[in-house]
């Protein structure tokens, strides 16, 4: 059983919806505090954790510093679960630049800075701490119409590797969850702009269903935890199958 | 933009080497395929800031339909 302790904090990004509130709500049941952090207050107010809304793309250059500030403000930070992102779907025919840079942006850039960050010993609990990326099983199958998204997740994953190597040595662990296809407010929306039967099309494409994001929120709490203590670098796909 | 820079944006989306005219079937546009439609989709969301579905892009029968999506967004 994965127990967390009340003075352990754990930022969580994207933790006004989906995956991220799961994540931020499974945390505060086994008892750890969160740091949550989203761009909409009202849905944070709900969680029960401390809330931080910030436009995480808008501010990329600042976050390693405003997380030495909120390391200040709440104490140390013992991990990291970082969900926030974007999907959009364009075709490669269809790619504008400027786009695809913003959405690397959010996607890529700011959680590389949250990391940078993270890796401050005046702001991580030390050794035993833990980062845990949302990816994407889109970086390691290919989908139409996902060129730059697989990409930024598939920088992400790599990145994780890079980054356990060099922090093994502070005991600081990384690792990210690739999940598939799961029901959120963001793919609730796709549901209504691809017709009545987007859900059950894509049902048929995991072997064990499509997700919740509860499926997703023990694994994250999982590699946060302990219990994991001797996992790190590694891209862990949780997709029902999706991706065999 | 006028109508006629939309077709043409429309037949660059489709990669075609012919015009492309507003009475045409769009099954009889060797190209327009279910990638074509979402590009289509990108299209419109990056010329004119509107989302369609695929959906709507689905009920489309000629590339008039096509252009009648954006409405008075063409002159």
């Amino acid at each position: 059983m994965i127990k967390f302790q009340k003075e352990d904090n754990y930022l969580v990004t994207g933790a006004s919806s989906g995956i991220g509130r799961a994540i931020a709500s499974k945390i505060i049941e086994l008892g750890g505090s969160v740091i949550a952090v989203a761009r909409r207050e009202e849905k944070l107010n709900e969680l029960g954790a401390v809330s931080e809304v910030i436009d995480l793309s808008a501010k990329v250059d600042d976050l390693s510093s405003w997380m030495l500030d909120l390391a200040k403000k709440h104490g140390k930070i013992k991990g990291l679960a970082l969900s926030a992102g974007v999907q959009e779907t364009v075709p490669l025919r269809a790619t504008n630049l400027s786009k695809a840079r913003q959405l690397f942006e959010l996607n890529y850039f700011a959680n590389l800075a949250l990391a940078k960050g993270f890796c401050d010993k005046r702001v991580n609990a030390g050794r035993g701490s833990s980062m845990v990326f949302i990816s994407s099983n889109a970086a390691i199958s290919g989908m139409p119409g996902l060129v730059n998204y697989s990409a930024s997740k598939g920088a992400l994953d790599a990145a994780v590797r890079a980054m356990a190597a060099e922090l093994a040595r502070d005991g600081i662990r990384v690792n990210s969850v690739l999940p598939g296809f799961v029901r959120t407010e963001m793919t609730e929306k796709w549901g209504s702009m691809n017709g009545p039967t987007y859900f059950e099309e894509m049902d048929k494409k995991y072997p064990l269903g499509i997700g919740r994001p509860e499926q997703l929120s023990g694994v994250a709490c999982f590699l946060l935890s302990d219990s994991a203590g001797w996992i790190t670098g590694q891209n862990i796909v949780v997709d029902g199958g999706g991706s065999l | 933009m006028t109508k006629q820079e939309l077709l043409k944006e429309i037949k660059n989306a489709l990669q075609r080497d012919d015009d492309i005219a507003e009475d045409m079937e769009l099954e009889s546009i060797e190209e327009w395929d279910s990638l074509a439609a979402l590009t289509l989709l990108s299209l419109y969301d990056q010329l004119f800031s509107v989302t369609f579905t695929m959906a709507e892009i689905g009920k489309c029968r000629k590339v008039s339909d096509l252009v009648a999506l954006v409405g008075d967004k063409v002159s």
